[in-house]
C-alpha cells in the first residue's frame, strides 16, 4: 500500500537548497569574483548610510572638489569629490545602493515567484489553457521592459488610491509601480523558461508515480518538479536581478521613479550633464558602481551556470 | 511548412491583440478619469469638458478601444494632444531618425560579433578568448546611458573630437551630419555586440562538442571545413533567435539612447509624450515599438523554420 | 535674529550723474524720473551701427511655446518671437535709455498725457500702414480680454478712467487717470508689441504673427523650430544685418548650450552659471553678462492651506538662506534679495527695510504656533530649466532644519507656464522666475490685487493703493511710499524673493553686437556676422 506523503511545508524546498546553487557557483572562477561582488554591494545597500562620513543630501561650501583630494583641516576628506552644491559624492552613492538594490531584488524577486507559479502550472496542465497562458505571456513579451514601465509610470499621477498602499510602506508610490511593473516584464520570460524545464520533468518517472499514487497537481508541481527545477531557476533569477538593476537604473536616469534630491544612481548622472565637463567624477562615480554592481551578477550568473554546466544562455 | 505558416501569422495577431490591448488598458482604463490624467485638475472648467468630448470619453471603454484599432489599421494614429498635428505626420520623420541609428548598429554588429563570437569559440580557453569575453561581459553589464555616458566624456569633454549631444536642427536629417551618429551607434552597438558575441560563442563551443562535428574531425576532414560548413551552421539557429530577442532589447535601449544624445527619434518622442501625458503620442509609439517586436519574433520564427531541416521535412 | 545682508556685487557698481539724468539707471531697474517732465524725446532710436549684412542666426530659446498673440506671451520663445517680429512704441535700450519704435517722438507736459507721433510709412508685414488706430487697438484690447498686462498697465486701464484716443492717423495720445512717473518705461513691456486691427491676432492660431518689426516670421512650428526673414522695408532696415533668424526648440537646457559651445548654434537665451567658464573656455561662444532685476522666487498659494496662514508663509521666509541660494544656485551671479522686486541699486530701494536672515529656530518656532509643531510636509512645483529646480533644491535642503519637509515635484519644461503656473487648485508653492522691470512695473503685474499674474493670488487693498499712490509722487514721495510698501511686502511675505540673478546670455564668438539684456530679453534684430 503506497501511502501519500505527510503533512509537509506549502514549497516543500529547504532553504539550504535554496542556498546551494549560489555556493557551488562561488567554486567556478566566474563565481568566485561575482558572489563577492555582490555581496559587497548588498552590504553597502544595507550598511551605506551608517558608513556614510556625509549625509547625503546636505549642502557645503565645498563645491566642485575633485576626489581623492586632500582634505581641509578638522574636516573628513571627500574621497570622490563634491557636486555643484558641495554634496559628497561618496556619500551619496553609499545611500542610493539601497534603493537601487532594494527595489531590484523586490521586483525580480516577485517576478521570479509570480513566474515559476504560472510557467509550472501552465507547463504541468498543458492543453488550452496552456496555449491561452503562453500566448498572453507572449504579448507582454513584446514590450520592451522600458516601454511597459514607461506606460505604467505615464498613468501613475491618477492612481490615487495608490497613495494609501504607499506610505504604508513609507515609500513613494513610483517605488511601488517600478516594482509592479518589474514582476509584469519578467513572469512572462521566466513562466516560458520554467514552463520548458517543466514539460521536460513532467517526464521523468517520479512524476508519474507521484500521480499514480494520487497526489494533487499542487504537491505534485511544488514537490516533485519544483525542487528538480531549482538549478534553472537560481540562473533564471539571477538574470533577472541583473536585467532589474539595469531597468531601476534606467528609470532613474530618466528622472521617473524617484524623487529629488534622492542619490539614486541613474538619477546621479542625469542631474551632472550641466557639470560634466567641469566635474567628471560626479556622473562617473555611479556609473562605476552600476557597472560593477551588474558585472558582479552577470559574474554570479555565468558561476551558478559553470557550476551546473548548462550549456546555453538566453539573453531574454 | 504552409500550415506552420498559417499557424504562425494567426499566432501574430493574437499577440498583436494583446499588445494592444494591454497599452490601452493601461493608458485608458487603468487611471479612472482620463481627462483628469491628462489635464490634472484644470484651471478652466471647461477643458476638462472639452477634452472629454474630443476624445469621446463619455463612451464606454469597449467602444474606444474598437474605434482606435479601426483608426490605427486605416492609417489613422490620432492628433497630439500637444502639437495638434496628425501623429503620423510627427512620428514620419521621427522613425526615420531612429532607423538610421538602429539598422547601422544593427548592421555593423551582428556580422562582427558572429565572427568574433565563432572565433572565440574555436579558440576557446585561450587568453584571447578570455579577454574578448570579459570585454563583452562589461559591455552587457553596462546601462546603455553608462555607456553613453562615458563615451561623451572621453571624445566630448576630454578629447573634443565629437559633439556632445546629437542635436538635428529640425528640418534636417542626421545623415546631413554623420559625425553626430557616431557615438549613439557606438552605444547600441556595444550591447549587441556583446550579447550575439556571447551567443555565438557559447553555440560554437557546444556544436563543436558534438558527436557530429566529432566524427568529422575523426573523418580527416580539415578543420576550416569542419568549423565553417559543419559546427557554426548549428550554431546559427539559435543564434538567429537571439538576435530577434536583441531587436526588441534594441527598441527599448533606443530609448535611452536618444534621451542620452538627445537625438530626435521615436525614442525621445516616447519620453516627451509620457513627460506631457500625450495620450494618441503615447499609445501610438508604444504600439509602434511591441509591433516591431513581435513582427521581428514572427521573422526570427520562419527563418528559424526555414534553417532548421528537422522542422522543415516534418511539417 | 535679523541680519542686516549687503551684497557687495551690487555697491560696486558706480552710477554717473550722467546716466541718471538720462533717466537711466544701472541694475535694471530703470525709471523714467525727472527728467523727462515736459521734454520731448528725438527719435533717437539706433546708434549707427557698421557690420556685414547676410548670414542665418540659429539661436534657442527656452522650448515653452502657445500663442502667438502679443497680449498673452508669457513665455521665453513667445516673447523672442515677439522682439523680432513685432515692435513696441518705445524700446528700452541695452543701457536701459528709452528709444522710439512704433513711436517716433512723444510728450508729456505733466507725466498723465501722453502724445506720441507714430513713424510715418512704417508697415506691417502684410503691407497695411500702421496707423494710431492700431495703437488704440492694442491697449483697448489688453483691457477688454483683461490680458495678463492689464495688471501693469492699470494707468490706462478704462475702468480706472484712462483713455487712449486717435488723434489722427499717425497721432496717438493716452491719459492716464494719475500722473506714472514709469509709464514710458512700462511701455517697453514685452507684450506691448503693436498688433494689426485689421488681422485681429486672436484669430492667427500659433502659425502665423503679423508684426512691424525688424524680422518677418515665416514659419512657426512648436516643439520644432521658428523661421524668420529679414524685412527690408522696415524703418531701421539700414541696422538690420541677417538675412534669417532660425530658433530652434531643444529639448533639454544643457543640449542647448551644447550646441552652442560646439558651434551648431550662434546664440543661447539662456545659459546656467555652472556653464559659464565652458562657454567662454569653448572657443566657439562667449557668456555674455547684464546685471538685472530680474529675481526668482517661491510663489505662496494665500488661497489654501498652509499658506493663508501668514506666520506660515513667515516660516518658510526664515527657512530660506538666501546667501546659499546666491553662492549655489547662481555661483555669485546675482545678488541677495529682500522678497520684494526693486533691486539694491535702484534709488527706491530702503536698505533699512532688514533683509530676513536664515533662522531655522524662528521658522519652528512660527510653524509650531500656526499649529505644525511636528512639521510641515510641503510639495515644490518647479521645473528643470531656468535655475528653478536648483532653487527648489536649495529651499528643500536648507529649510529641513525648520522642519519644513519639502518635496520636490518636478514638471516638463514645455507644459511649466500653460498648466503649473497660476494653478490654484493643484499648487502650493512653486519657484518662478521674472524678468527685470521698473519698480512700478515690478509690483503692479504680481502684487495688486487686480493683476492677472497675481500668482499668490492675494487681496490687499492697502497694498494696491500704496502701488497706485506712488506712480503720481515725485521722487522724494515715491521713495516714501516703495519703502513704505518694502516693509509691507517682507511682513506678508507672499512671495519668498531669495535672490536677483544676472543675465546670462550665450553668443557665439562670430556674432557681433547681440548682447545680455538687463530685462533678460533677447533682442537679436541689430546683429551681425563678424566674418
Amino acid at each position: 500500500m503506497i501511502e501519500k506523503a505527510s503533512v509537509t511545508p506549502p514549497l516543500f524546498v529547504r532553504i539550504k537548497d535554496i542556498f546551494k546553487p549560489f555556493t557551488n557557483a562561488f567554486k567556478t572562477p566566474a563565481g568566485r569574483i561575482g558572489l563577492p561582488l555582490v555581496i559587497l554591494h548588498v552590504l553597502l545597500a544595507v550598511f551605506g548610510s551608517y558608513l556614510a562620513p556625509y549625509s547625503p543630501t546636505d549642502f557645503s561650501d565645498a563645491t566642485y572638489v575633485r576626489p581623492f583630494t586632500d582634505a581641509t583641516e578638522g574636516s573628513i576628506p571627500h574621497i570622490l569629490g563634491t557636486d555643484q552644491f558641495g554634496r559628497d559624492v561618496f556619500s551619496r552613492l553609499l545611500s542610493g545602493a539601497r534603493s537601487i538594490i532594494l527595489i531590484s531584488a523586490i521586483g525580480s524577486i516577485l517576478g521570479v515567484a509570480l513566474g515559476t507559479a504560472i510557467g509550472m502550472s501552465s507547463g504541468y496542465l498543458g492543453g488550452k489553457s496552456d496555449e491561452i497562458i503562453m500566448r498572453i505571456a507572449d504579448g507582454l513579451m513584446s514590450f520592451p521592459s522600458l516601454l511597459l514601465a514607461l506606460l505604467v509610470l505615464s498613468v501613475s499621477d491618477s492612481l490615487v488610491w495608490l497613495d494609501g498602499v504607499s506610505s504604508v510602506f513609507a515609500t513613494g508610490k513610483e517605488s511601488l509601480l517600478v516594482i509592479g511593473t518589474m514582476a509584469i516584464v519578467h513572469a512572462p520570460r521566466v513562466a516560458r523558461v520554467l514552463r520548458s524545464a517543466t514539460l521536460t520533468i513532467k517526464t521523468q518517472e517520479y512524476v508519474d508515480s507521484a500521480r499514480l499514487r494520487g497526489e494533487s497537481a499542487y504537491y505534485i508541481i511544488f514537490k516533485e518538479i519544483l525542487p528538480n527545477a531549482l538549478p534553472v531557476l537560481a540562473v533564471e533569477g539571477s538574470v533577472r536581478f541583473s536585467y532589474a538593476i539595469l531597468l531601476a537604473s534606467s528609470l532613474g536616469f530618466l528622472g521617473l521613479g524617484v524623487e529629488p534630491p534622492s542619490p539614486d544612481w541613474g538619477a546621479m548622472i542625469s542631474d551632472s550633464r550641466s557639470i560634466l565637463t567641469r566635474a567628471p567624477w560626479v556622473p562617473l562615480a555611479p556609473a562605476a558602481a552600476v557597472a560593477s554592481l551588474v558585472v558582479g551578477v552577470n559574474l554570479l550568473t555565468e558561476g551558478i551556470r559553470d557550476a551546473q554546466k548548462l550549456p546555453t544562455e538566453l539573453p531574454e | 511548412m504552409l500550415r506552420f505558416l498559417l499557424v504562425r501569422f494567426t499566432l501574430i495577431f493574437i499577440t498583436l491583440a494583446v499588445v494592444s490591448l494591454a497599452i490601452f488598458g493601461v493608458t485608458e482604463v487603468l487611471p479612472g478619469d482620463v481627462a483628469e490624467a491628462i489635464l490634472g485638475k484644470s484651471r478652466t472648467p471647461g477643458a476638462l469638458e472639452t477634452l472629454r468630448e474630443q476624445m469621446g470619453l463619455d463612451r464606454p471603454a469597449w467602444q474606444r478601444y474598437v474605434e482606435w484599432i479601426f483608426g490605427v489599421i486605416q492609417g489613422d494614429l490620432g492628433n497630439s494632444l500637444v502639437q495638434d498635428r496628425p501623429v503620423t505626420e510627427i512620428l514620419g520623420s521621427r522613425l526615420q531618425n531612429s532607423l538610421v541609428l538602429a539598422v547601422t548598429a544593427f548592421l555593423i554588429s551582428v556580422p562582427s560579433a558572429i565572427l568574433v563570437g565563432v572565433w572565440a569559440g574555436v579558440k576557446q580557453g585561450s587568453n584571447a578568448d578570455h579577454t574578448v569575453s570579459v570585454i563583452s561581459l562589461v559591455a552587457i553589464s553596462l546601462p546603455e546611458f553608462v555607456t553613453g555616458f562615458i563615451l561623451i566624456v572621453v571624445f566630448s569633454s576630454t578629447l573634443n573630437w565629437l559633439p556632445s549631444s546629437s542635436l538635428v536642427m529640425p528640418g534636417s536629417s542626421p545623415l546631413d551630419r554623420p559625425i553626430i551618429l557616431i557615438m549613439p551607434i557606438a552605444t547600441m552597438t556595444a550591447v549587441l555586440f556583446g550579447y550575439i558575441m556571447r551567443m555565438t560563442r557559447a553555440n560554437v563551443i557546444e556544436a563543436l562538442n558534438t558527436n557530429y562535428v566529432r566524427t568529422a574531425i575523426l573523418k580527416g576532414l580539415p578543420r576550416w571545413q569542419v568549423i565553417w560548413k559543419h559546427a557554426v551552421p548549428n550554431a546559427m539557429l539559435p543564434t538567429i533567435s537571439v538576435i530577434s530577442i536583441n531587436v526588441g532589447w534594441m527598441l527599448g535601449g533606443l530609448i535611452i539612447v536618444e534621451s542620452v544624445f538627445a537625438y530626435p527619434g521615436l525614442g525621445l518622442s516616447l519620453i516627451n509624450a509620457v513627460n506631457r501625458r500625450d495620450l494618441p503620442m503615447l499609445q501610438a509609439i508604444s504600439l509602434l515599438i511591441a509591433a516591431t517586436y513581435a513582427i521581428s519574433n514572427l521573422f526570427a520564427d520562419l527563418a528559424y523554420a526555414w534553417l532548421n531541416p528537422r522542422i522543415r521535412i516534418s511539417s | 535674529m535679523t541680519e542686516k545682508l549687503t551684497s557687495s556685487y551690487w555697491s560696486q557698481k558706480q552710477v554717473s550723474r550722467r546716466q541718471l539724468m538720462r533717466g537711466a539707471a544701472l541694475g535694471g531697474a530703470g525709471l523714467a524720473g525727472a527728467a523727462l517732465i515736459g521734454c520731448s524725446s528725438d527719435d533717437s532710436g539706433s546708434t549707427k551701427v557698421s557690420g556685414n549684412k547676410g548670414g542665418t542666426l540659429r539661436s534657442a530659446p527656452d522650448i515653452e511655446l502657445s500663442t502667438t498673440d502679443p497680449a498673452f506671451f508669457t513665455s521665453d520663445a513667445e516673447a523672442a518671437i515677439g522682439w523680432q517680429a513685432g515692435e513696441n512704441l518705445i524700446v528700452k535700450q541695452h543701457d536701459l535709455t528709452l528709444s522710439g519704435g512704433v513711436a517716433a517722438s512723444w510728450e508729456t507736459p505733466d507725466q498723465r498725457e501722453y502724445t506720441f507721433k507714430l513713424r510715418k510709412g512704417n508697415k506691417w508685414h502684410d503691407g497695411e500702414d500702421v496707423t494710431a488706430d492700431d495703437v488704440k487697438f492694442t491697449f483697448d484690447r489688453i483691457f477688454a480680454l483683461e490680458a495678463p498686462p492689464a495688471g501693469q498697465l492699470g494707468s490706462l486701464d478704462p475702468a480706472n478712467g484712462g483713455t487712449t484716443e486717435v488723434i489722427d492717423d499717425s497721432t496717438v495720445k493716452m491719459t492716464l487717470d494719475k500722473p506714472n512717473a514709469f509709464w514710458l518705461n512700462t511701455l517697453s513691456f514685452y507684450q506691448g508689441k503693436i498688433a494689426p486691427q485689421h488681422d485681429d491676432p486672436g484669430n492667427w492660431g500659433i502659425g502665423k504673427y503679423v508684426g512691424s518689426g525688424p524680422y518677418r516670421m515665416t514659419t512657426n512650428v512648436p516643439g520644432e523650430a521658428t523661421q524668420f526673414e529679414r524685412n527690408a522695408d522696415y524703418w531701421d532696415a539700414d541696422n538690420t544685418f541677417f538675412d534669417a533668424i532660425q530658433f530652434y526648440y531643444l529639448p533639454e537646457p544643457e543640449t542647448r548650450i551644447e550646441s552652442l559651445k560646439g558651434g551648431q548654434l550662434d546664440q543661447v537665451n539662456r545659459l546656467t552659471p555652472a556653464s559659464v567658464p565652458e562657454v567662454n573656455a569653448s572657443g566657439n561662444a562667449r557668456a555674455s553678462q547684464a546685471t538685472s532685476a530680474s529675481y526668482m522666487t517661491l510663489a505662496m498659494n494665500t488661497l489654501i492651506a498652509p499658506f493663508n496662514d501668514i506666520r506660515v508663509r513667515q516660516a518658510v521666509q526664515a527657512a530660506t538662506n538666501r546667501d546659499q541660494n546666491l553662492a549655489k544656485v547662481l555661483e555669485g551671479l546675482g545678488a541677495v534679495a529682500n522678497d520684494h522686486p526693486i533691486a539694491p541699486n535702484d534709488p527706491h530701494y530702503d536698505s533699512g527695510v532688514a533683509i530676513p536672515g536664515y533662522d531655522p529656530k524662528k521658522a519652528k518656532e512660527l510653524l509650531a504656533a500656526a499649529g505644525y509643531a511636528d512639521g510641515l510636509d510641503v510639495p515644490v512645483t518647479t521645473m528643470g530649466a531656468a535655475n528653478h529646480e536648483e532653487i527648489a533644491l536649495t529651499f528643500q535642503e536648507y529649510a529641513r532644519e525648520a522642519g519644513i519637509n519639502a518635496t520636490i515635484d518636478k514638471k516638463p519644461e514645455d507644459e511649466y507656464w500653460s498648466k503649473w503656473w497660476l494653478n490654484r487648485e493643484d499648487v502650493q508653492m512653486l519657484t518662478v522666475n521674472w524678468n527685470g522691470r521698473n519698480p512700478d512695473a515690478a509690483l503692479s503685474i504680481v502684487y495688486h490685487g487686480d493683476a492677472p499674474w497675481n500668482e499668490t493670488f492675494h487681496q490687499d487693498d492697502a497694498l494696491d493703493g500704496l502701488i497706485e499712490r506712488a506712480r503720481g509722487e515725485d521722487l522724494e514721495g515715491r521713495k516714501a511710499t516703495y519703502s513704505a510698501i518694502q516693509k509691507h511686502l517682507v511682513e506678508q511675505a507672499y512671495r519668498v524673493i531669495p535672490v536677483f540673478s544676472s543675465t546670462l546670455m550665450g553668443v557665439g564668438n562670430n556674432v557681433q553686437n547681440i548682447e545680455a539684456h538687463p530685462s533678460r530679453w533677447p533682442f537679436l534684430s541689430r546683429g551681425y556676422f563678424a566674418s
